[in-house]
């Protein structure tokens, strides 16, 4: 047998206190998928960041073909053949596509040569069957579309080791479907994929190998034929999951959000919205369901009113809201999940106390006559990080050191730390590992049942089936369907989203 | 009319071609993620340099030569404070302004006797290139002929300017590095080296826009000559977005209302009043940008971006 195209031996590593990786045995065979699974903070990406020469191990041999090697920064790794797709792509948003591909490698010496260029990047897209407007800025590609131009930019510098950091959590599920072909292409071709993930599916729909982390360490590694997603699942979380019981209890009461014929329109004047008209009542979840780009982002807003509505009338507890800014409305008892984190939800540059405090420090008993009160903002947010399971650090450093599932655990407890009268949470699980996932979806419906409203705007069929009283499809702007859930099936759902008709 | 228009054209040539030199500089710099502040400064040591360089040569091309050293030499220190030693960019430019205004102030008196002009014996300036052909097209050959060689330099820096950022492979890399240096050094791209050498570019032009002052439009040194030219190309390149084309026009523009001042002197207009005019254009020119950027920014706050 010959040796591994990638071999871990004993990994460590180290920051300050916590282990971060803890004595790693990882072999990765030359030509196939191999997806290493886990919850938040159990270690996957600091391994990627090891195998791809950002992070130096503290302790362990790390081997390619069975020869020790030690990488000196991702130039290094590069040069032999090992690359990373991140998370947050690593793409200049104002250059074109093009030069973004030969960034860092342009050809030419002195001249750029855009020939050599397009020659390239015509064989690459043609490799991965992904067209693309190479002269477009990339800030005006979608975010598929760049993650197939990172892959291309790798395999350009000719990688032939490609690291995936949970390619598939920006995806809408067509462009995950467009991935995993482009995945298994790749392999097909020879090439190792490592990637990591934390949905099952998908590691039984594209992998060959799995490897589980847990805290740090590897707690196994099968092909996937000999496993199944029950076990791998209760050796992520070290415990069967039981699902908790999320069942409505049906007590519905007044009418909380209502919108009548709203429409909106995007920056070109093109309708996002048409004419669209729905409620939501006291003790209960409306699910918006429908593909990312058929008007969600747009509707959230305009409930919020960070967009102004073309037409019609949005009412709050009965009366018109329509003109009313965002402090206004979160003044009458709205709180708002966002599905954009980092941008609009919370701030990584503020303190994890003022993310914490953000939406409450206005009033009492956080600030009495203007002037805040530290000590109960300090009180407040560490109420809110136990009640709320935050961790990974402490209320005065900054956001930007929780991972993406703790941040929006902050995020939800801030929203919901009083109950809401209208809560709207804009795709509130996505990139949030299981055991974050059930938490979340736990204090939704615990929101419910004291009596909030909460519209649920998700892509996850599961979620909304397991959470909602009603279901609207949203689809190019149009509701095409207002249903109780128990007259709703997964694949009638999957079909309405699409456009087919019920 | 038209003797006005030519005679204005005619002076607007010389009059822009200090500040479109520093501008194509400063715009390079921008691009590279650094906005230069301190241009100002290393105009007035470009101009002090060519003086003394040129009188003691007697060639105004070596005293040319000395001013651009001179300038990326000070671009070279600035640099270095902001990339390697983190200082903020904006107060290491006008730091930078403000120990150059002070040395003159103390060197003139001190080292050379004179209050605030220098004027060395032997002392050359630039000729005045008659260009054969072009000299005599009607209305036009005034305009383009007969200027100091710098002036045709800085019309020549233009496309090159526009080369160097979008034909090389160097120009590639230092757009990236100024829009995204996270990214562009994870790509392999020395981002730290590129911004030393944008702004050593930036002092060289800056440096020979000093030359042209010194030697073209006068033949001497005065402590206040740039008269706030640098902070005028800054305005270029702020209007330009940074885009040689544009940045080129907001300069010529300047220009031209720098010479129309010119000409107004000695109307019946207030002299301060006229002279206030180029600074009036630079003000209105930045409430044109400030206007554009916000519609276009509210426009793309309506937008949702793609894929998100």
């Amino acid at each position: 047998m010959s040796a591994p195209r990638i071999g871990l031996r004993g990994i460590v590593k180290r920051y300050g206190p916590i282990v971060a990786n803890d004595r790693v045995d990882l072999d990765v065979a030359a030509g196939g998928i191999h997806a290493v699974v886990g919850e938040n903070g159990a270690g996957k990406t600091t391994l990627m960041r090891i195998i791809a020469g950002l992070v130096e191990p503290d302790a362990g041999r790390y081997e390619l073909d069975g020869r020790p090697v030690r990488l000196r920064g991702p130039a290094d790794a590069i040069r032999r053949g090992i690359g990373m797709v991140h998370q947050r792509f690593q793409l200049v948003e104002e250059l074109s596509a093009l030069e973004n591909l030969v960034l860092g490698a342009t050809p030419g010496r002195l001249r750029f040569d855009r020939r050599a260029a397009r020659t390239a990047a015509r064989r690459l897209a043609e490799q991965l069957a992904a067209e693309l407007d190479w002269e477009a800025p990339v800030a005006q590609l979608s975010v598929g579309q760049r993650q197939r131009l990172e892959i291309m930019r790798l395999l350009y510098r000719r990688a032939d080791i490609l690291i995936f950091d949970e390619p598939t959590s920006v995806l809408t599920p067509g462009e995950a479907e467009l991935l995993f072909g482009i995945m298994r292409r790749l392999a097909a071709d020879g090439r190792t994929i490592l990637f990591i993930t934390h949905k099952l599916p998908e590691v039984f729909a594209v992998a060959q190998h799995v490897t589980v982390m847990r805290r740090g360490r590897v707690v196994a590694t099968s092909a996937v034929a000999d496993t199944d997603p029950r076990q791998v699942g209760r050796q992520m979380v070290g415990e069967d999951l039981t699902p908790p019981d999320l069942r409505p209890s049906g007590r519905v009461g007044r009418p909380v959000l209502a919108l009548r014929e709203v429409s909106a329109t995007g920056g070109r004047g093109e309708p996002r919205l048409r004419r669209v008209s729905f409620e939501v009542a006291e003790g209960e979840i409306v699910g918006v369901a429908g593909v990312e780009g058929n008007g969600q982002r747009e509707l959230v807003e305009v409930v919020m009113g960070l967009r102004q509505p073309a037409g019609g009338e949005i009412l709050l507890d009965g009366r018109p809201c329509g003109h009313r800014g965002v402090r206004e409305r979160r003044d009458l008892g709205v709180a708002f999940i966002s599905e954009d984190r980092d941008g609009e939800g919370a701030s990584l540059d503020a303190t994890i106390a003022d993310n914490a405090v953000a939406t409450a420090y206005r009033r009492p008993p956080l600030a009495r006559a203007g002037l805040l009160s530290p000590g109960r903002v300090r009180r407040a947010t560490e109420d809110l990080i136990r009640r709320f399971g935050v961790q990974g650090g402490r209320p005065g450093a900054p956001a930007r050191v929780l991972s993406g599932g703790n941040l929006q655990r902050l995020v939800v407890g801030r929203e919901l730390s009083r109950v809401p009268r209208l809560l709207v949470a804009a795709h509130p699980t996505r990139g949030v590992d299981l055991r974050g996932t059930v938490f979340i979806r736990q204090q939704l419906h615990r929101a419910r049942e004291a009596g909030a409203a909460i519209l649920l705007v998700s892509e996850e069929i599961v979620e909304l089936l397991e959470l909602c009283d009603r279901i609207v499809v949203l689809y190019r702007g149009r509701i095409t369907a207002d249903l109780p859930v128990a007259r709703v099936t997964a694949e009638r759902l999957g079909a309405l989203m699409a456009g087919l008709a019920a | 009319m038209p003797d006005a228009l030519q005679a204005v054209l005619a002076a607007a040539a010389p009059a822009s071609a200090s500040i479109l030199l520093a501008a194509m500089g400063g715009a390079v710099n921008r691009q590279g993620g650094i906005v230069n502040v301190g241009l100002e400064a290393k105009m007035l040591v470009g101009a002090f340099v060519a003086v003394i360089c040129g009188a003691a040569t007697s060639s105004s091309a070596l005293g040319a030569l000395a001013a651009a050293a001179a300038g990326a030499l000070v671009g070279s220190a600035f640099s270095l404070v902001v990339t390697r030693l983190g200082a903020n960019e904006i107060v290491a430019g006008l730091g930078l302004n403000l120990a150059a205004v002070g040395l003159f102030g103390y060197l003139l008196p001190v080292v050379f006797g004179v209050s605030a002009t220098l004027s060395p014996p032997g002392l050359v300036g630039l000729p005045l290139l008659r260009i054969p052909l072009l000299d005599a097209v009607p209305f036009l050959g005034p305009v383009l002929s007969g200027h100091d060689p710098l002036t045709y330099v800085s019309w020549m820096v233009v496309p090159l300017t526009w080369l160097l950022l979008y034909r090389t492979t160097w120009g590639v890399s230092l757009r990236a590095t100024g829009a995204d240096e996270e990214a562009a050094r994870a790509a392999g791209i020395r981002t730290l080296l590129l911004r030393d050498l944008s702004t050593a570019w930036a002092g060289a032009l800056a440096g020979l826009a000093g030359a042209q002052l010194s030697l073209g439009l006068v033949q001497l040194f005065n402590k206040q000559m740039t008269g706030g030219r640098g902070f005028i190309a800054l305005a270029a390149f702020y209007f330009g977005d940074a885009r040689p084309g544009l940045t080129a026009l907001a300069a010529l523009v300047f220009g031209v209302f720098e010479a129309a001042s010119f000409r107004l002197q000695g109307g019946e207009l207030a002299p301060q009043l006229v002279q206030m005019l180029p600074y009036l254009a630079v003000v209105a020119s930045l409430l044109v940008v400030g206007a554009r950027r916000r519609r276009l920014r509210r426009r793309r706050e309506l937008t949702p971006e793609p894929g998100r």
